[in-house]
């Protein structure tokens, strides 16, 4: 449909170069004041373990909610209505399943310096048949987040400048920049990057909501009109709804506690207490960004009742554009909002980049390929070899293979394969590698068939399909063949702390 | 020290809020009740999507105090 889009021209350019300097700008001042970054993994993927509460909150906020929480959550609430409230409390969920490891895990990390996920299995089990599967599984996973904030990224610049900026430069510009900060200055860099993005994608979608109860009218005009004309909107989720309700908030709770640039962020906290207090903001983002844009959604029906599916995707920027014509305050609103949707997008994408060369550094490469190499030369072969993956990816997002789409859309399925291995891991001593990698495979191939064959059993989730199979084999696998070494038994109990105590 | 996960009472009423945050306990059909434009089902859900975060943040201020190196001298 053709809108009059109020940043398209020269203003919507202009609002990317701004955005884009800022990144950048950031990133070079992070460089100057360390310079060292590039001297050990841990500085450089960690920001030398000292993220303090206020960057490592929105560090966390930037890996989680990405531009796609606020264009895509509020068209799928203006399409399926209340049902799609479980975002809400699946976002909460995550920091629940964190409660569960990040506290050991934090512990862990900074007692054997591990940077990735990956180094605590490695420590664990010892298995190289376990640490090679989990980074794959996870390269994997990080690889097609990436290409769907790639992907994201160009839609989002284009459709929010009306087409000024055609999607590839969009992408290439954002790609360039975020390749620079991040190459500038690591884990710092992104982490500063975050804090920027994540203000102004709280400020906008605070002023969309405010001019949405303004000019399109509130929540209770929006409840009418579902009951008149769409009460099928309004009803409670019952039997294949339900069962896809309670599948979201265990599939996305573990899922996204595991992404491994999520992990990441534990080990780079200052302390605990700064660990402790990121978590607490976090468990009541939800309401502000999932909520606040859930109500977006639903107000945006008595505005726009009819529109289709495609329209419908482009909701956020008919309405921020409708917004933006308003007045001035209001344009100054959507032109944070514009930018901090796009920013979002690239911090989110940004984090995964650095993680995923994290596992290359410090896991393939500096394991199995070359463990004599210096950090810096592991950090080097990181960068470079994210470099060549976002240039693969970029391929793809230009040209989406038709049949074997669905292999670029696998993600939270096969990533909370590694679940089991990593949380049960840290506590069970009884664990079984073989088991365990045993597991993790068929967990993962379980997963992904089911995902390509499209079948939900009972309406369960594929990827809660593998993970229930996963979860038997690797408990039953370690009852049966699991030993627990009776010294270290004994010196778990006399100090009390289980950590010291690795089979 | 203490870590959350040691604690099962903690995980019981986990449990209880993560079975009420599922909608099964509401009857179906019949003219949804709106209150300010919001069903009344929904307002439940977001009703105890409050709970979890208030009992997240109580679970992460009473129940979770490793000790960071930094401070401890005496960790076990």
């Amino acid at each position: 449909m053709e809108m009059d889009l109020a940043f398209s021209g020269m203003s919507g350019i202009l609002i990317m170069l701004f955005y884009g300097l800022i990144m950048l700008g950031i990133g070079v001042i992070t460089y100057m004041k360390n310079k060292k970054v590039h001297s050990s993994l841990d500085e450089y993927y960690l920001g030398g373990r000292g993220l303090g509460t206020m960057v490592l909150f929105f560090t966390f906020f930037a890996t989680q909610y990405s531009g796609n929480t606020v264009v895509g959550y509020s068209a799928e609430a203006y399409r399926v209505g209340y049902a799609n409230l479980v975002t809400i409390p699946f976002f909460i969920m995550i920091i629940l399943v964190y409660l569960s490891f990040a506290p050991r895990m934090y512990k862990l990390g900074k007692k054997h310096n591990i940077v990735t996920p990956v180094d605590w299995l490695e420590m664990k089990f010892k298995s190289k048949a376990v640490s090679i599967l989990a980074a794959i599984i996870m390269l994997y996973a990080l690889a097609n987040f990436l290409l769907e904030q790639l992907v994201a990224i160009g839609q989002g610049v284009s459709g929010l400048t009306g087409g000024t900026v055609p999607y590839q430069a969009g992408v290439i510009f954002f790609i360039i920049i975020m390749i620079a900060y991040g190459w500038l200055g690591g884990m710092r860099s992104v982490a500063y990057t975050d804090t920027m993005q994540g203000i102004a994608l709280l400020v906008g979608v605070f002023m969309l909501l405010i001019g949405t109860i303004i000019y399109f009218g509130g929540v209770p005009a929006a409840g009418d009109y579902m009951r008149t004309y769409s009460p099928e909107n309004l009803g409670v989720p019952e039997g294949g709804g339900l069962v896809r309700w309670s599948n979201f908030l265990i599939l996305v709770g573990i899922g996204a506690a595991v992404y491994p640039n999520a992990i990441q962020r534990i080990f780079s906290a200052k302390n605990e207490r700064a660990l402790k207090r990121s978590f607490t903001q976090m468990a009541w983002m939800p309401f502000l960004t999932a909520g606040v844009v859930f109500f977006i959604g639903i107000m945006a029906y008595t505005a726009y009742p009819n529109l289709s599916v495609e329209q419908s995707e482009q909701l956020v920027g008919i309405m921020a554009s409708t917004l933006a014509n308003q007045n001035i305050i209001f344009y100054i609103a959507m032109v944070l909002l514009f930018g901090g949707i796009i920013a979002a997008i690239v911090s989110t994408a940004d984090s995964v980049l650095l993680t995923f060369s994290s596992i290359i550094s410090k896991d393939i490469y500096g394991r199995y390929i070359n463990p004599e190499a210096s950090d810096t030369k592991k950090i080097h072969v990181g960068k470079i070899i994210g470099v060549i993956v976002v240039a693969f990816l970029l391929l793809i997002a230009w040209n989406p293979p038709g049949t074997l789409y669905q292999i670029f859309v696998l993600k939270l399925e096969i990533l909370i394969q590694v679940a089991p291995a990593i949380i049960l891991g840290l506590y069970w001593e009884r664990s079984h590698a073989k088991s365990v990698f045993t597991g993790m495979l068929v967990g993962a191939l379980v997963a992904a068939s089911f995902t390509f064959l499209g079948l939900t059993p009972l309406g369960i989730f594929s990827g809660i399909w593998g993970l229930m199979i996963n979860v038997a084999i690797y408990v039953g696998g370690s009852f049966i063949f699991g030993r627990v070494p009776a010294e270290k038994t004994e010196t778990s109990t006399v100090e009390g702390s289980p950590e010291f105590t690795r089979t | 020290m203490k870590e959350p996960i040691k604690n099962k009472k903690i995980w019981l009423g986990f449990l209880v809020i993560f079975i009420m945050l599922n909608p099964w306990y509401f009857p179906s059909g019949g003219e949804p009740v709106l209150i300010y434009g919001v069903p009344l089902w929904a307002i439940v859900i977001i009703i105890m999507s409050i709970v979890l975060s208030l009992y997240i943040t109580y679970v992460i201020h009473y129940h979770w105090d490793t000790l960071d190196e930094e401070e401890n001298g005496e960790e076990k």
